[in-house]
């Protein structure tokens, strides 16, 4: 996938919102919907410190079960990236996934794929 | 798996959180057997559904348990896969004679459950304040689902309901008294310490204003009245607590019936 984030243009690198980051998620797909996990609204925290990657995440669902595949698509993903050596994933339940996690690229793809968003 | 030296020392946070895995895995189990078995192909759908979301709620609460002192002596305890012990309830030890009894366990078990998370959404412990927010929030299609499935089974008359009235008396008593008695000092501490915002007696009562609509309106007799000063359903009765194992929050033996 192709990912045009436009935050990469006009964020520095030193930037603590990780706009380069976050569009490398969006590579990382849902694997049962052709949705990423940032359109989907899983990713609650996104943080960089001297190579280490902090991130939580949640699910859209306790006993889903691609939380492994997703959180290991999220590291390969992440440590293709300059400079990141480590990716430290924390699950997290707080805030309750709903749809209004959805990016409104998420929802026309929900939508698309004939899922109610 | 982590070896932190900063273990809670809190024994009956633990047992409950002990209590609530075994019960949600065991109830997840069970509802598993019957995805190819149920009685229509939107139940079967439902009852893989339900599994999964009860496995998934137990596979997210053992790992609490080995953040506690208690787990210290025997590690192996924390881990579904190796853990002998079973809190679970005992009605939960024998596979469903039917489908009657994963309904039964459905709305009335499964209720109770969810009653008890609700009472933890405000959590003073962090980690039970966040899962039990998911869990009500998935456990709302639970209710429907069990309370849909009471209507339907009780509505059809005959055996159907007959069946459904045995299986709803064989899980009535040990359900009512997983909330413990009232003085029940584990359930207590819980609520002493902000951890649940009620005790034992406000936990049945709220569960009890659940379920007495539905079971009320198709005229299922159980021994519970209302309390018109109070406002409350209550027990009528004692509960048979000369059966019940405080430690393991189930009965000590499957109740025949």
């Amino acid at each position: 996938m192709t990912t045009n984030y436009p935050s990469l243009q006009t964020h520095p690198a030193y930037d603590t919102s990780c706009p380069a980051l976050w569009d490398a998620l969006r590579d990382v797909m849902d694997p049962e919907i052709p949705i990423s996990v940032v359109d989907m609204g899983l990713i609650v925290h996104l943080a960089q410190q001297d190579g280490i990657v902090d991130l939580k995440l949640t699910f859209t669902a306790m006993g889903c079960p691609a939380m492994d595949f997703i959180m290991d698509d999220i590291r390969t993903r992440l440590l293709q990236e300059a400079g990141v050596r480590q990716v430290n994933i924390e699950i997290v339940w707080d805030p309750v996934w709903t749809k209004a996690r959805l990016s409104e690229d998420g929802i026309d793809i929900m939508r698309t794929w004939g899922i109610s968003a | 798996m982590s070896t932190s030296t900063r273990r809670i020392d809190h024994a009956a946070l633990f047992a409950v959180l002990s209590s609530l895995a075994d019960n949600k895995q065991a109830v997840g189990r069970r509802y598993a057997y019957w995805c190819n078995g149920a009685p229509a192909l939107e139940a079967a759908v439902a009852a893989a559904a339900m599994a999964q979301d009860e496995l998934g709620h137990a596979r997210t609460l053992y790992p609490l348990l080995e953040n506690f002192v208690q787990a210290e002596a025997d590690l192996s305890q924390v881990e579904p896969m190796t853990r002998t012990l079973h809190y679970a309830l005992a009605y939960l030890d024998q596979d469903f004679r039917g489908w009657s009894d994963f309904v039964a366990t459905n709305f009335l078990f499964d209720t109770a459950l969810t009653t008890f998370f609700e009472a933890a959404q405000q959590s003073s412990y962090e980690p039970l304040r966040q899962r039990a927010r998911k869990i009500v929030q998935e456990e709302r299609i639970h209710e429907m689902h069990g309370e849909g499935w009471v209507r339907r089974l009780a509505n059809a008359g005959g055996a159907v309901r007959t069946t459904l009235l045995a299986s709803l008396e064989h899980l009535w008593n040990e359900t009512m008294c997983w909330f413990g008695p009232n003085d029940d000092p584990t359930m207590q501490q819980l609520y002493s310490e902000g951890i649940v915002d009620a005790t034992p007696d406000e936990l049945r009562a709220r569960y009890l204003k659940k379920i007495m609509p539905t079971l009320q309106g198709l005229g299922i007799e159980v021994p519970v009245s209302f309390n018109e000063s109070s406002k409350q359903w209550e027990v009528r009765g004692d509960l048979p607590w000369e059966g019940w194992n405080e430690v393991g929050r189930r009965f000590e033996q499957a109740h025949s019936s």
